[in-house]
């Protein structure tokens, strides 16, 4: 078919085409490849009705894409009533002939793929070519309260199953999504039927497939890694005739529980904060009473707000490489977000007042290229600026980036010296102020001029001298560790560097 | 008898606790690091150059590294990661077309600064604190370079507790405390947003053997046997050093390692007794 006959057919099929969308969120339009590659219209509608995850897990589970093809029914009319009446039909002839499948070879087909995909922990998330890191969680007791398969398992929460390898069959995929991610690790008894996992296929079905399914996880539980890949990590664990190398290997249906658990205190806390509305609503203010806020706005005109918002801060890390769905069943929301937990963290302006007791100050130095590039401009332009520490030169210099570098410098200095002369500094338990005579106690070496003038907010002549020196010395330090030449090394530049820091220190 | 007070600043350790948990808090790697400079220290000698016997935890500073990158016009949270071919050998990197042939490694990153306590059996004359500063600085804690660290030696446990709980905050195991059968993993975040339970943190305590160990695995680091393992997750507190300061901590307050048949552990409880080596390690 033609282009222009696929768009007619699209046209006149437009109802079937919206009820045919996959993914998670019914979003996935029929691929345009699949379309294009429809001999007939009636081709064209089984490759849409083949599209819908109902029919797509049965056909994929039982094998029948083929058969599909050629023996779906002939075209619906135009219209949603037809569309779904079609989709009823194609459901129908599915389920007549899967019935036919023999339950053994379900049993070895559900067996074979979840032997050779099933795993709990997968190397995979790790790295996404990692080979051969795939195991069962173990089925031993463990005297231990910390959170492991072994302590979840004694709690009767059932670890979900993800996959070692995509299974391009789709096979094991969909045995998972028949019969529950916790398969072999709580079993139903049966007797509720309409929370029977599998429900969906011939009751005889879903148990033929299952028993394969424990067999497979069985047969995948004795399964040995060969090689640890060399993508993954190896730690070194002390035993007394020397170390155990081992590596941890993550678990997709682990996180899947984390974040379970985050989303279910995010809406206890919802529930709470709706409570506190409620007894908000219960208390009305006096007559006669304002509340305050925007005028209008009142806890009687404003309808309940209650969303489950997540309380626990997360961050993206990128586990399972780039398409999440090759290397695991769970999605990228699950695998690639992690949730980050605060430790505490020291005031920062605490922190720097108390290391200058012991440490001399220096300031943050920005802009070094630029400043670099003045300076280096100056030397091109009139070899006399080497030559001459003139004044002209010195006013030259004490502009732009360098007269800005100065200038941030002092801010700096000045704004420290604030915080020093109201922060104390405790010792034995006592507040006492940081001043020179602290500063000379703590130190191994005598405090520079620069420490003296910071501490005694002296901003003079010599306090210009010993920041200009300072900033140079930084600058030159930085320069060197950002591989720049520069031309701050000779002393003739160096003290007409010098001379505009003081002079700019000195107007501003 | 005596006691180290290691102060370390380590740059771009790994926060990441588990698939989904990232704490900049490295108890585990810590601990093993205070045995892994003893191992150092003790070189070819036959007898261990401390004989640590525990490790006592301080928090001074972490500063996470989170990077807010453009989605959509909204800026969202990424942490920084590493890149794997940088934690490979040379030759390996060259034999595989460099580093950018290896996608980026899960490793959220952070900035540390920790004081360590060693409890240690030894004897430890001053003029190894120097060495042992020196041995750290080429060491790494949690992956991430050790930049600095400065080595105390004190006779008295007194001293070395007051010079090590200066500031910060001191680590405690608390995941006996909080853990509940029913559900161990909702106990540990509600305890972490229980107000009563002080600042608790989801952290890596230890490994659980998934396997027995293999003897002969290919592939195994240095040849040693090798097992695939799972984290055993656990909780902190982070204690204030002026409330730990009125606790009268002891030796037996520190952190040791230790395995419980085939799970090794890392923790500070008083009654949790662990054997040194590894017991029914058939799962």
């Amino acid at each position: 078919m033609t282009q222009e006959d696929i768009e007619a057919l699209k046209a006149k099929h437009h109802a079937l085409l919206a009820l045919c969308k996959a993914g998670a969120k019914g979003t996935v339009p029929v691929p345009p490849e699949k379309l294009l590659a429809a001999d007939d219209e009636r081709r064209f509608c089984a490759v849409c009705a083949a599209n819908k995850p109902a029919i797509a897990d049965l056909l994929k589970l039982y094998g029948l894409q083929d058969w599909f093809q050629e023996h779906a029914p002939g075209p619906p009319a135009q219209g949603e009533d037809a569309a779904q009446e079609y989709l009823a039909r194609c459901e129908a002839i599915m389920r007549t002939e899967a019935a036919l499948v023999p339950v053994e070879r379900l049993r070895e087909m559900a067996r074979d793929a979840v032997q050779s995909c099933a795993a709990h922990f997968s190397g995979k998330l790790v790295h996404p070519t990692a080979q051969g890191a795939f195991l069962m969680a173990p089925c031993r007791p463990t005297a231990q309260p910390h959170v492991s398969s072994r302590s979840l398992r004694q709690a009767g929460i059932a670890l979900a199953l993800d996959q070692s390898k995509l299974d391009n069959t789709g096979v094991y995929q969909r045995v998972v999504r028949l019969l529950g991610p916790a398969i072999g690790t709580a079993p139903s008894d049966g007797n509720d039927e309409a929370q029977e996992p599998g429900a969906e296929i011939a009751r005889q079905h879903a148990d033929a497939l299952r028993e394969g399914a424990i067999e497979g996880i069985e047969a995948a539980a004795r399964r040995i890694p060969g090689h640890v890949d060399r993508r993954l990590r190896q730690v070194l664990l002390p035993v007394p005739d020397g170390y155990l190398a081992v590596t941890p290997l993550p678990a997709g249906g682990m996180a899947a529980l984390w974040h379970a658990c985050a989303a279910f205190e995010s809406g206890r806390e919802a529930e709470r904060l709706a409570s506190l509305d409620d007894t908000e609503n219960a208390n009305p203010p006096a007559p006669g009473r304002k509340r305050r806020g925007k005028s209008g706005f009142t806890a009687q005109n404003k309808a309940p707000q209650i969303s489950a918002r997540p309380i626990f801060s997360t961050v993206e890390l990128p586990f399972g490489g780039a398409i999440v769905r090759n290397t695991s069943l769970f999605p990228a929301s699950v695998i690639q977000r992690q949730m980050v937990f605060a430790v505490p963290q020291p005031s920062q302006h605490l922190r720097a007042v108390w290391r200058f007791v012991f440490r001399p100050w220096t300031p943050w130095i920005s802009d070094v290229k630029q400043v670099n590039q003045q300076i280096a401009a100056l030397q091109v332009e009139g070899r006399a600026f080497s030559d001459s520490t003139s004044v002209a030169a010195v006013l030259v210099q004490s502009k732009g980036a360098l007269g800005t570098l100065a200038r941030k410098c002092h801010a700096q200095a000045v704004n420290f010296a604030q915080d020093l002369a109201q922060t104390p500094y405790v010792e034995d338990g006592k507040e006492i102020d940081i001043d020179a005579d602290l500063l000379r106690r703590k130190r191994k070496d005598a405090p520079s001029d620069l420490d003296l003038a910071i501490v005694n907010r002296s901003f003079d002549a010599r306090y210009r001298a010993a920041l200009a020196m300072c900033i140079l010395d930084q600058m030159r330090s930085r320069l060197i560790r950002m591989n720049e030449p520069t031309q701050i090394d000779y002393q003739n530049v160096r003290d007409l560097v010098r001379s505009a820091l003081e002079l700019a220190l000195e107007n501003t | 008898m005596s006691y180290l007070v290691i102060d370390l600043a380590s740059s771009g350790s790994n926060m990441l606790q588990s698939l989904g948990l990232l704490t900049a808090a490295p108890v585990l790697p810590a601990v093993l690091l205070a045995h892994a400079l003893d191992k150092r220290l003790q070189g070819r000698r036959s007898e261990p150059a401390l004989d640590v016997r525990g490790v006592g935890l301080i928090h001074r500073h972490a500063e996470p590294w989170i990077e807010y990158l453009d989605d959509g016009g909204y800026a969202k949270p990424f942490a920084a990661q590493r890149r794997g071919g940088c934690l490979f050998d040379r030759e390996d990197i060259v034999k595989n077309g460099g580093p950018q042939s290896n996608a980026a490694q899960p490793m959220a990153l952070a900035d540390l600064e920790w004081t360590l306590l060693l409890d240690c059996a030894k004897p430890v004359p001053d003029s190894m604190a120097g060495q042992a500063a020196d041995l750290l600085r080429r060491m790494r804690l949690a992956g991430g370079d050790v930049r600095a660290a400065t080595v105390a030696v004190h006779d008295e446990w007194e001293k070395a507790l007051s010079h090590a709980l200066r500031t910060g905050h001191w680590i405690d195991d608390v995941t006996q405390d909080i853990q509940s059968a029913s559900d161990p993993m909702l106990s540990i975040l509600q305890a972490v947003r229980d107000p009563q339970a002080g600042w608790v943190a989801p952290v890596n305590l230890g490994y659980a053997l998934l396997e027995t160990p293999h003897p002969a695995r290919d592939g195994a680091r240095d040849a040693l046997p090798h097992a695939f393992v799972e984290p055993m997750i656990g909780a902190i507190r982070f204690v204030p050093a002026s409330i730990a300061r009125q606790r009268k901590l002891t030796p037996s307050h520190l952190w040791r390692h230790g395995w419980d048949g085939d799970q090794f552990l890392v923790t500070n409880r008083p009654p949790v007794e662990s054997s040194p080596s590894l017991k029914g390690s058939t799962p």
